[in-house]
């Protein structure tokens, strides 16, 4: 499974890359990016199977990275890692396309329920 | 705060000792410390480390302080870093770009456990070294103000304050 992770903290794509991989999903290759835009551009070219993404980035925060690959046409399985979360921000998330909201911290286990739930 | 605004609940050692645990992946223990007058704090002979929560408006509402000796290490257990790379940074009494990255992180994230269904949301602005000003005034009038004894099980602890309207 190809992952896409877009976080403007390197630390917490680390964390995000290493807790995918201790939940046990089969992960061959990893994009990272230090936000939304960059991450919408990496979209075309890596192809991935599942973007994990910050909420609150500078340049396109995840909400607008999202919208912006769903106008596109774009339909991979999309979930939020975010520190912030109220029931608006999960409405919204969903209403946008997202599968998932996993709030910080978490762990493989809670990582390997949800997101195992929505990759094939 | 607003007439009708429930308080904001502060957490317990047992919640933070959970939580912090979870994010660092590591054995944390946390135990209730005396919340003293920040004021009384001699920041020439201790260095500590403040996070700024503000509120949609910008205002000052909230905070997380640290002394640098458990700043340092939550930042070093985050990303897996050698106790001794926290050990150096607390001898130069600078935590470095990278253990600052960490904490800031640390800190960003902690701001769950002050933010609640009914109570004005916060939010991280800011890292800053010392103790401001304006959070020993908000120390002095928030109705949340705690401490924590905080340690990690292979590195080193300190404690940890929070504060909020």
């Amino acid at each position: 499974m190809k992952v896409l992770i877009a976080d403007d903290s390197k630390t917490m794509r680390m964390i995000v890359l290493r807790t995918l991989r201790q939940s046990g999903l089969p992960i061959d290759d990893v994009f990272e990016a230090e936000d939304g835009a960059i991450a919408l551009a990496a979209v075309a070219t890596f192809a991935p199977d599942l973007i994990m993404s910050d909420w609150n980035m500078p340049n396109m925060t995840g909400i607008e990275f999202l919208t912006n690959l769903r106008a596109s046409g774009n339909q991979t399985t999309f979930g939020f890692v975010t520190s912030e979360s109220n029931p608006a921000m999960k409405e919204q998330a969903i209403a946008g396309g997202a599968a998932f909201l996993i709030t910080k911290p978490f762990d493989a286990e809670r990582v390997a329920e949800v997101v195992g739930a929505v990759v094939s | 705060m607003a007439l009708g605004t429930p308080a904001r609940r502060m957490p317990i050692p047992e919640d933070v000792r959970d939580f912090l645990g979870d994010l660092l992946g590591k054995a944390v223990s946390v135990s209730k410390q005396p919340v003293s007058d920040l004021a009384e704090i001699d920041l020439t002979d201790e260095k500590w480390v403040t996070g700024l929560y503000m509120n949609k408006k910008d205002l000052l509402i909230g905070a997380c302080i640290a002394e640098l000796t458990l700043a340092a290490n939550a930042g070093a257990a985050l990303a897996m870093i050698s106790q001794q790379v926290a050990k150096e940074a607390v001898e130069s009494g600078e935590l470095g770009e990278n253990l600052r990255d960490n904490f800031h992180e640390v800190v960003d994230i902690v701001s769950a456990l002050l933010n609640g269904p009914s109570v004005p949301h916060l939010r991280l602005t800011e890292l800053v070294d010392g103790i401001p000003d304006e959070v020993i005034e908000l120390s002095r009038c928030a109705n949340g103000n705690k401490r924590y004894g905080v340690t990690i099980v292979g590195y080193q602890g300190g404690t940890l304050g929070l504060i909020g309207l």
